[in-house]
């Protein structure tokens, strides 16, 4: 028996060499994607437009602002001493966040009493209002502990009371400078790679359906099997020269640091290409025409892995049934191998429940659409 | 010795029915005719001879192999050219040769040979890396027709396969079809041009999904027609005019 797998991935090959739009969906929408997605999405909040109302107008007060306003977070807009008039500046967005110092605010602390300073957000971007607080939160706290340290080497010990009983000083591992940019790009990395490649296969079975030419295939001696392993072969390789492609603009271009095994990456990687050609051949089963291919590839890709991998939402905090579906989702997997890799530099020692999840993921919707797959007319 | 053997073959789609019980044998060798309006059934008939559609009912024997059992085997046997055009748009003249050349499982050798024969009979040498969209309509025509026998098929299914090609290029088909038919392959054709399957050594007229004549050409004018000089346009319409009487 003559090997006839060879001929079919020689055709479909020279399919994606002759047609550049099939190039472009491969290696260069990735790179448009990652470049633009990389930049657009970010989660970090930087010169947030700020008024400051100074009631006390004293020494201390006026430190204070010079910390926020040295702080690259904020941009320092309207220096006012009345409250009148800045509600007004939030209503038309002119700044997002108002911290108010009360009059008695160097009085109190020198009374070593509670002091309140108070911080007017703008709730309606949520996530900008959540990091502008904590920029706030830490900035006071850090402005509080030096008054308490200096008055400790001023005065000498002071009443219990006084003092925050832990100094508190987060460290951030893996992200110590809590750049969004390295949580982001394995997000888009495997969002990207996941849609590429089930939009591939989907619509290159599809097309052939609509041009006529898998009728003609159907009736030869081709088994199922061989024309979806002609299929899926050269998507295959072409993925995985796209996972270089993403790896690489990931670390060069937005310098993501890629802490574990490269080889180890690859070989996930390919895993996780499985699942996406597996899905674009499930897509295939379901309907022969290119426009419901493309958009089913969207729905059952593209939503999933924004959505429900956490890479936008953390699937701890999603409603129980919500995060039952997350487990349908190869990109959740994937997203923690990425991370883990890029990041935390770990390996199989630790990441092997994804890997297995992924494997099974890939060779279940792979041996269900082999069988499913009738070829035939109807 | 029968090439092709149908048994009360009915395909329904839903509650649609788009062949309702046919009944006809082919013998080997035999040049047969299909012939029939739009939408008549000659495509749908043709797929479930080719072991790529299942019958609802009834069954069929296609070289000896039942199409609902064995569709396996009689892939190996036949040639088919859908009635779309087939080939690879996007391949070359000889990449579509080799691919189809390959799947049907032929030796590099015995490719080879059958390529040089499907240049020559299809009248493109020197054309072997022309793109096939390139090609104007009667040559694609002859290479989807090349396609199909470089395995040397025992059966050759055509579905309307002169439909767009220029009345020289039809002729040249018509002698090949000769050619092949005479080395003993068997020709399953269809068309709704009649004084195409006027060459036929068999015609079934099929309308609605059924058969309503069947014979040679020669035996269905004297069946149907009175005139001397009637052509089968003639036949076809009292065919019809009969069926809708019995219906009555
Ligand atoms: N997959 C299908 N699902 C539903 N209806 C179908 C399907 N395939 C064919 N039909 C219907 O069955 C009827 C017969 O179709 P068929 O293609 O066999 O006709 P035909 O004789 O080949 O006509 P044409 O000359 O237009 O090719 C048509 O009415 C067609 O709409
Ligand atoms: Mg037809």
């Amino acid at each position: 028996m003559r090997n006839r797998i060879i001929p079919l991935i020689r055709k479909e090959t020279l399919h994606i060499i002759r047609d550049p739009r099939s190039l472009y969906l491969a290696l260069g929408l990735p790179i448009v994607l990652l470049i633009l997605f990389g930049y657009a999405i970010t989660f970090d909040v930087k010169n947030i437009p700020t008024a400051v109302v100074d009631q006390d107008n004293s020494v201390l007060s006026r430190d204070l602002i010079s910390r926020i306003a040295s702080s690259n977070y904020f941009d320092l807009l309207y220096l006012l001493n009345t409250h009148s008039g800045t509600d007004r500046l939030l209503d038309e967005g002119r700044v997002k966040i108002i911290l108010s110092i009360p009059s008695f605010f160097s009085r109190d602390i020198s009374r070593k009493q509670d002091t309140p300073v108070q911080v007017l957000v703008d709730g309606s971007d949520n996530n900008t209002a959540q990091i502008a607080i904590s920029y706030v939160s830490g900035i006071l706290q850090l402005f509080s502990s030096n008054i308490i340290m200096e008055k400790l080497n001023k005065d000498g010990p002071m009443p219990i009371e006084g003092i925050p009983p832990i100094n508190v000083e987060p460290r951030l591992w893996y992200n110590p400078d809590l750049k969004s940019t390295n949580f982001i790009i394995p997000g888009l990395i495997a969002v990207v790679m996941m849609v590429i490649a089930a939009m591939m296969t989907s619509l290159t079975i599809a097309r052939e359906w609509e041009i006529g030419t898998m009728e003609q295939l159907i009736a030869t001696p081709a088994r199922p099997h061989e024309i979806i392993i002609g299929k899926l072969t050269p998507y295959y390789f072409l993925g995985l020269l796209q996972t270089s492609f993403v790896i690489l603009i990931g670390t060069f271009l937005f310098k993501v640091p890629l802490r574990g095994n490269i080889l180890f990456l690859f070989c996930v990687s390919s895993l996780f290409l499985a699942c996406g050609l597996g899905i674009g051949l499930f897509i295939s089963t379901v309907t022969k025409s290119q426009q419901l291919a493309f958009m089913m590839s969207v729905i059952f890709t593209l939503l999933p892995s924004f959505l429900l991998s956490g890479f936008i939402f953390p699937v701890s905090s999603m409603p129980q049934i919500v995060r039952f579906f997350t487990y349908l989702v190869p990109a959740k997997y994937f997203l923690v191998v990425l991370r883990g890799i890029f990041l935390k530099g770990i390996g199989l020692n630790i990441l092997w429940p994804e890997v297995v999840s992924l494997f099974l993921f890939a060779s279940l919707i792979i041996l269900a659409c082999a069988k499913r797959m009738k070829l035939n007319l109807e | 010795m029968n090439s092709i053997e149908v048994e009360n073959l009915t395909k329904r789609f839903g509650r649609f029915t788009a062949v309702d019980g046919t009944s006809f044998s082919v013998k080997k060798g035999e040049i047969f005719g299909f012939l029939g309006p739009n939408g008549a059934g000659k495509s749908t008939t043709i797929r479930m001879l080719c072991g790529i559609l299942r019958p609802t009912s009834g069954t069929a024997v296609v070289g000896g192999y039942r199409i609902d059992a064995q569709p396996e085997k009689i892939k190996k046997i036949i040639g088919y050219v859908s009635q779309k055009f087939t080939l690879y748009q996007d391949l070359t003249v000889e990449e579509n040769i080799d691919f189809y050349g390959g799947i049907h499982g032929l030796s590099p050798s015995i490719k080879n040979e059958r390529k040089k024969w499907v240049m020559k009979m299809a009248g493109l040498k020197g054309r072997e890396n022309s793109l096939t969209k390139k090609l104007s309509g009667g040559w694609k025509q002859r290479l989807s027709l090349g396609c199909a026998i470089l395995h040397q098929p025992d059966i050759l299914f055509l579905d309307e396969p002169t439909a767009s090609v220029d009345p020289v290029s039809r002729r040249d088909f018509w002698d090949l079809i000769y050619n092949l038919s005479e080395e003993g392959t068997t020709v399953f054709v269809t068309s709704h041009y009649m004084d195409e399957v006027e060459r036929c050594h068999r015609i079934a007229i099929i309308f609605s999904g059924k058969i309503i004549a069947l014979g040679s050409p020669r035996a269905l004018k004297s069946e149907f027609t009175k005139k001397v000089d009637s052509t089968l346009e003639d036949v076809f319409i009292s065919a019809i005019e009969r069926e809708r009487k019995n219906e009555k």
